[in-house]
């Protein structure tokens, strides 16, 4: 039992010492839920990541529609201005001569026809003279047009038409304290004056707010996207903050913009990373700049990003959850099995060993509940074992002071002394005080064989006393075994037996034998009697458990011996008997051959002879 | 297994907070800007002087994402009117009040107009009070605009011995009329010019009288166009006009020559000015309090249609 | 046990979710937006009226307490332009959105906007058709009889060419006139001409029309128009039909231009009776103008707005007739010109 729960806390102690001890759940729990927060970051990242590439590609592609779409509509409505200088030059100037015709009237109709995107027309000599003009041609005072970039531009290159960058017109004088901001295009013309052909500009000033109408329509949502415009040296034409940038309160990377070809590139001003699309409108030579902050598209999916937080956090805690309960499926057998093994290891011997859950499980613990049933077994064993030693021991004892056999015996003393046989009385004394001694040998249980047979010895010169003449006794012994072991009070009660059983009853014909020899190893000691003999079936009753008859004596039966002799010496050994009604019975006790020492004596009484 | 069961609460705790965080960060994403309403409370709001002050406040509100609240007034001309206004402005939920204050010396002022203006932020434009800083302002260099007009003056008459100046003033309390006049009459000290007499907006003008002057000088906007109205309807041509303006009507005199010289504020840049700051003063209620000065051009007809100048008188879109 | 308190904290977190979003805040009561978009506010008479009534919103919101905002657009002639105003109006939340529209055949997409989101319109100056007027109860329109204008205005030219014998410079007892005209296809401008030319042959003085010009309500415009037509027709015009005040003082600019003596001047009648014009009738420099009541129009207008966004009784309204306000001409000749004064501010 000690060795057992000794065993179990060595174990433990094994177990725990080395690395901290985590339960089989937790173990699972964590490991499943390492992968599935990797798997699910992973995932996630990679989602997201695509997603951001697809947002940027989606925006770049549709910055680049919008772009494609302002520039075309910015191209026609370019053309179409192109188209009005082409139709004043060719079907009216080329046609008219001034020395005596006015273009007044086609002029006015031209600028009804287009006055949304019109400021004014006018067509200057080169001298810088007006020719006409609609639909104010009045001008202002002390004016010199050739100064005019979009003149001198128009004169200088004469094929080609020329597009200013905005400005406030500053021609003819209107009442209404009214200015214009346009951008002029102009182009050189041939004008014909009384047959004589001259050189003379084209005017065209476009309403700048058509423009910037058109290009604020591409502004308009409420993104931090933004569309502008610059010519071809990078002077801004349109801007969404152009008054904070002519106030100075706002800077606009239009400078180096104006260096990127047509495309989308990645820069950083101001501290800011941006995108930047750029489309050059054909003729002009202008750009169209699409600017998107990295922020702003990145604002458009903080959303996503939000959601993919989300997701992540659900799909952990969905995990984690899962987790908790396979892993708690999977433990929780083992958990139990586990509990009833603590419990048994704390001592109680009579707990049932928990057999379930999965296969694995479940045939472990039928193997540890086997187990602990033999153990069971075993340990129950050893007690009957012990508990038998004992009282066989007690009993053989208890027989020596028989009250019975005592109050006989001193009786016969007394009864000698007052027959005044004192030399008889003496003889009893001794040989009852030697029985006695040596059937306590210091509470030995081993002892010697010749010990042993004096005792019988002793016994039988008491027992003749009371039953004079009643049997006989011989007393046959090889001298050879007399220094063997044996365990006390085996052979007293196989006399006392032969007397009550066997010659109690035979008038002086009875006769018994004690005789001892040495056979190989072993040692033999029987004791025959010539008295009444019993069946074969009462004799195999005799050495069965439970079966005492005790009819009188000390009562210690042949059953007592035999277990005695064999818990001592193995189960090789014990009582023999052989009977034949009617003729007698012989009991033989059967012993190894031991010679008696102190240190076999040791040896045998704690019990470490068995099995060897 | 109490230790695992403490974790795995602790890990649910964590994720429920996470999604609780995401999904109020989903929700609230469109809501993230708050947008403030701001009153402008200014004198004669319809007026076209304010025409580039108007720009510059709508563009700042798009940009700052404010809502602005430009509220209508006629003429302003005594602080109880104006406190009137800017105590309903506020019970209206301005959370913030950008005033031109008519008027405003004195200690009292600061705690009567915030007493009125309650919760909300005040922040002055083109003007200043007495004593100077009580209040955050957006205002044009007052001083030296007045400076500058006689400058221009120095430039343009060689001798000003005995020339004869006439000043048109606009509201007579108001500091900044104050502060461009003193800063006039400190330049044209020592030159020997006689002030032959100075007239606020409530007096009644007579074309004779200005006729008296040969240097007329105006430092106001609504006075710089009265001034040259009165000069082209009785046809005087003796005098030279130098004023302050920013009105399209103004500009356009000056490109008709009718003034000579006219000293404009950027008032683009006040408007845009103003709301900034206040929007910043809103989100940030320790931001710096600092007076911002707004610059200005001095314009004569000659460089009026230099790129520059330009750029900064004319209204872009009409 | 465990289990619970997990679900709990996730309903927690959904109850939490669900609030999360949830914050409204309540409109000052105190106060009414009135958004205003014009086609063209260099337009002398609407930007007058404008100037107008900003003034009656002073003065209302000072007699009532209630802070009026008015906010002008400017269309800047382009009918999208002041779609997208309308649009931006509707959504910063005015109250009451009045028009002039750019274009008065296409107010589509305005009342559109408005009706789907319940803010009354009132149309003002350039009048729509009745047709677009029905399409919703919120529409209001707030102006002149147009027609009413060419006949006094005719009226008026016929007044003066019986008074003043020397405005017929050939003597032949014929009208000799020429027509600037606004904007192509604008009504006003047709049933101006129209109903001018027609009064006076009513009126038993023969017309002899010598041509017309397009200067598109405008001052510049007229004045190139009118040095063209000068240049075309020189002495023989006695008669300056404008549709506008703005074009007849562009004439007067031209005629001014050419240094011709004002006692040679043709007749100018305008109409409209903006400041200027009517301080060129007392200069005897136009014969007369038409008075387009822009005060009247204006106090008009700022009533029926305040009334709208109060929810007032519209049918209080003076000169209220169905979904239109129509205010009377005047007319103002040189004789009376010195002792006119515009009536409108009579509520005020």
């Amino acid at each position: 039992m000690n060795r057992i729960k000794g065993y179990f806390i060595r174990k433990k102690s094994e177990y725990t010492g080395s690395h901290r001890s985590y339960s089989i759940q937790m173990t699972i729990s964590i490991s499943f839920t390492i992968v599935s927060v990797c798997s699910v970051c992973f995932l996630s990242i990679m989602l997201y990541q695509q997603f951001v590439n697809k947002t940027k590609d989606i925006t770049i592609e549709r910055t680049e529609q919008v772009l494609n779409q302002a520039a075309i509509n910015l191209e026609d409505y370019l053309r179409n201005m192109r188209r009005i200088s082409d139709a004043m030059y060719y079907t009216v100037i080329k046609d008219k001569d001034l020395g005596y015709e006015s273009m007044g009237e086609e002029m006015n109709l031209l600028y009804e026809a287009n006055k949304d995107n019109l400021i004014s027309i006018a067509c200057y000599t080169n001298e810088g003279m007006l020719v006409a003009a609609a639909p104010v041609a009045n001008q202002k005072e002390n004016l010199n047009v050739t100064e005019r970039e979009w003149f001198q531009e128009a004169v200088s290159q004469m094929e080609n038409f020329h597009f200013s960058t905005p400005h406030v017109q500053n021609l003819f004088d209107d009442p209404s304290y009214r200015y214009y901001w346009v951008i002029s295009l102009s182009r050189a013309v041939e004008l014909t004056n009384d047959g004589k052909s001259t050189l003379g500009v084209l005017l065209v000033d476009m309403n700048y707010s058509s423009i910037e109408q058109l290009l604020s329509k591409a502004n308009k949502d409420n993104t931090s996207e933004y569309f502008y415009l610059m010519d071809s040296s990078g002077e801004i034409i349109y801007h969404p903050k152009q008054k904070l940038i002519y106030a100075d309160l706002y800077q606009e990377n239009n400078l180096n913009a104006v260096r990127y070809d047509d495309g989308t590139y990645e820069e950083v001003f101001d501290g800011e990373r941006r995108l930047i699309t750029v489309k050059t409108v054909s003729y002009t030579g202008w750009k169209i700049v699409c600017v998107t902050p990295i922020t702003s598209f990145q604002m458009g999916i903080t959303d996503m990003r939000f959601f993919m937080v989300m997701l992540v956090a659900l799909s952990l805690l969905t995990v984690v959850v899962i987790n908790q309960l396979v892993s708690a499926q999977i433990a929780k057998p083992l958990q139990k099995l586990n509990g009833s093994v603590k419990e048994w290891e704390t001592g109680n011997l009579n707990s049932d060993i928990y057999v379930g859950g999965p296969i694995e499980v479940e045939h472990l613990g039928r193997a540890l509940r086997a187990t602990v049933a033999q153990i069971r077994q075993m340990m129950q064993d050893i007690l009957v074992e012990q508990e038998e030693k004992r009282k066989s021991e007690l009993d053989a004892l208890q027989s020596q002071i028989n009250p019975h056999f005592l109050y006989n015996t001193l009786d016969s003393i007394v009864w000698m002394i007052e027959g005044e046989r004192y030399q008889d009385a003496v003889f009893m004394v001794t040989q009852l005080a030697s029985l006695f001694r040596i059937s306590l040998s210091r509470g030995r249980t081993v002892i010697s064989v010749e010990d042993e047979l004096k005792h019988a010895g002793n016994y039988m010169n008491i027992q003749m006393v009371r039953y004079k003449d009643v049997f006989d006794v011989k007393f046959e012994i090889d001298p050879e075994i007399l220094c063997c072991c044996t365990i006390k009070l085996v052979v007293q009660p196989l006399l006392e037996n032969a007397i009550y059983y066997g010659v109690e009853c035979m008038d002086g014909e009875g006769e018994i034998l004690v005789k001892g020899y040495r056979q190989d190893e072993d040692i033999y000691i029987e004791v025959r009697d010539n008295g009444l003999g019993m069946p074969e079936e009462e004799v195999r009753q005799l050495l069965k458990e439970n079966h005492r008859v005790r009819k009188h004596g000390s009562g210690v039966g042949l059953i007592n011996v035999h277990n005695r002799i064999q818990l001592c010496f193995g189960e090789l050994y014990g009582l023999e008997i052989e009977s034949v009604p009617d003729e007698g019975t012989t009991v033989r006790i059967h012993l190894p051959y031991i010679c008696y020492s102190e240190k076999t004596r040791d040896k045998l009484e704690a019990g470490k002879w068995r099995g060897q | 297994m109490k230790k695992n069961r403490i974790y795995i609460g602790c890990l649910t705790a964590v994720m429920c907070i996470i999604i609780a965080y995401a999904s109020y960060g989903m929700l609230n994403k469109g809501q993230e800007e708050k947008i403030y309403p701001i009153s402008v409370i200014v004198d004669n709001s319809s007026s076209d002087r304010w025409f580039a002050f108007r720009e510059g406040l709508k563009q700042a509100s798009r940009d700052y994402h404010v809502q602005l609240n430009i509220v209508s007034t006629g003429e302003l001309s005594n602080l109880e009117e104006e406190k009137l206004l800017i105590q309903r402005e506020s019970e209206n939920g301005a959370k913030g009040i950008i005033v031109q204050m008519c008027d405003g010396e004195g200690e009292e002022i600061f705690t009567q107009v915030q007493e009125s203006a309650g919760a909300a932020d005040i922040l002055l434009v083109e003007t200043d009070v007495q004593p100077e800083g009580i209040f955050p302002a957006v205002i044009p260099e007052n001083y030296e605009m007045g400076r500058m007009i006689a400058v221009s003056i120095k430039e343009d008459e060689k001798e000003l011995t005995g020339k004869k100046i006439g000043i048109l003033m606009g509201h007579k309390e108001r500091l900044s009329q104050k502060q461009r006049l003193k800063g006039f009459l400190d330049e044209m000290e020592d030159t020997g010019a006689e002030i032959l007499w100075q007239i606020t907006d409530n007096d009644i003008v007579q074309s004779k009288q200005l006729e008296t002057a040969e240097i007329l000088v105006a430092l106001e906007n609504d006075e710089t166009e009265r001034a040259v109205d009165l000069l082209t309807e009785s046809g005087i041509q003796s005098c030279s006009l130098y004023g302050v303006g920013c009105s399209e009507k103004n500009v356009y005199y000056l490109d008709k020559k009718l003034i000579k010289v006219l000293i404009v504020p950027n008032e683009f840049h006040m408007g845009y000015q103003s709301v900034a700051i206040i929007a910043a003063r809103l989100q940030d209620h320790m931001a710096s309090t600092q007076n911002s000065v707004v610059s200005f051009l001095v314009v004569r007809p000659e460089v009026l249609y230099e790129e520059d100048i330009q750029k900064l008188l004319f209204p872009l879109v009409q | 046990m465990m289990r619970k308190k997990k679900l709990l904290v996730v309903i927690m977190a959904g109850i939490f979710m669900l609030f999360g979003c949830g914050s409204v805040t309540d409109q000052p009561v105190k106060s009414i937006k009135i958004g205003i978009s014009v086609y063209d506010q260099y337009d002398t008479f609407v930007g007058q009226m404008m100037t107008a009534f900003n003034s009656y919103a002073t003065q209302k919101q000072e007699m009532t307490g209630i802070t009026i905002n008015v906010e002008i657009y400017n269309a800047s002639g382009s009918q999208s332009t002041q779609n997208e105003q309308v649009e931006s109006m509707i959504k910063e939340g005015y109250n009451v959105i009045c028009i002039n529209l750019v274009d008065r055949t296409d107010p589509t997409t305005i009342i559109d906007a408005a009706e789907k989101n319940n803010v009354p319109v009132i149309f003002f100056n350039r009048e729509l058709v009745e047709e677009d007027l029905g399409r919703w109860d919120k529409l209001y329109y707030v102006g002149a009889e147009a027609f009413e204008s060419g006949i006094m205005e005719g009226e008026l030219a016929a007044e003066a060419f019986e008074e003043r014998e020397e405005l017929d410079k050939n003597q032949d007892g014929i009208f000799q006139y020429i027509v600037l005209e606004g904007e192509v296809g604008h009504q006003d401008s047709i049933v101006r001409t129209e109903y001018s030319v027609n009064t006076i042959i009513q009126k038993g003085v023969p017309v002899e029309k010598l041509g017309y010009a397009i200067a598109n309500w405008n001052r510049a415009q007229a004045q190139t128009k009118m040095s063209q037509l000068l240049e075309e027709y020189g002495d023989k015009i006695e008669l300056v039909l404008a549709n506008n005040d703005d074009m007849a003082l562009g004439a007067i600019d031209a005629l001014k231009a050419q240094n011709i003596p004002q006692k040679d001047w043709p007749a100018v009648v305008g109409i409209d009776g903006t400041d200027v014009g009517l301080e060129a009738v007392r200069d005897g420099e136009m014969i007369g103008t038409v008075y387009n009541d822009k005060e009247g129009q204006a106090a008009s207008m700022l009533e029926l707005a305040y009334t709208l966004a109060t929810d007032g009784d519209i049918s209080s309204i003076a000169m209220m007739e169905g979904n239109t306000i129509r205010l009377p001409y005047i007319k103002v000749s040189a004789k009376d010109a010195g002792a006119f004064t515009p009536p409108g501010a009579a509520g005020y």
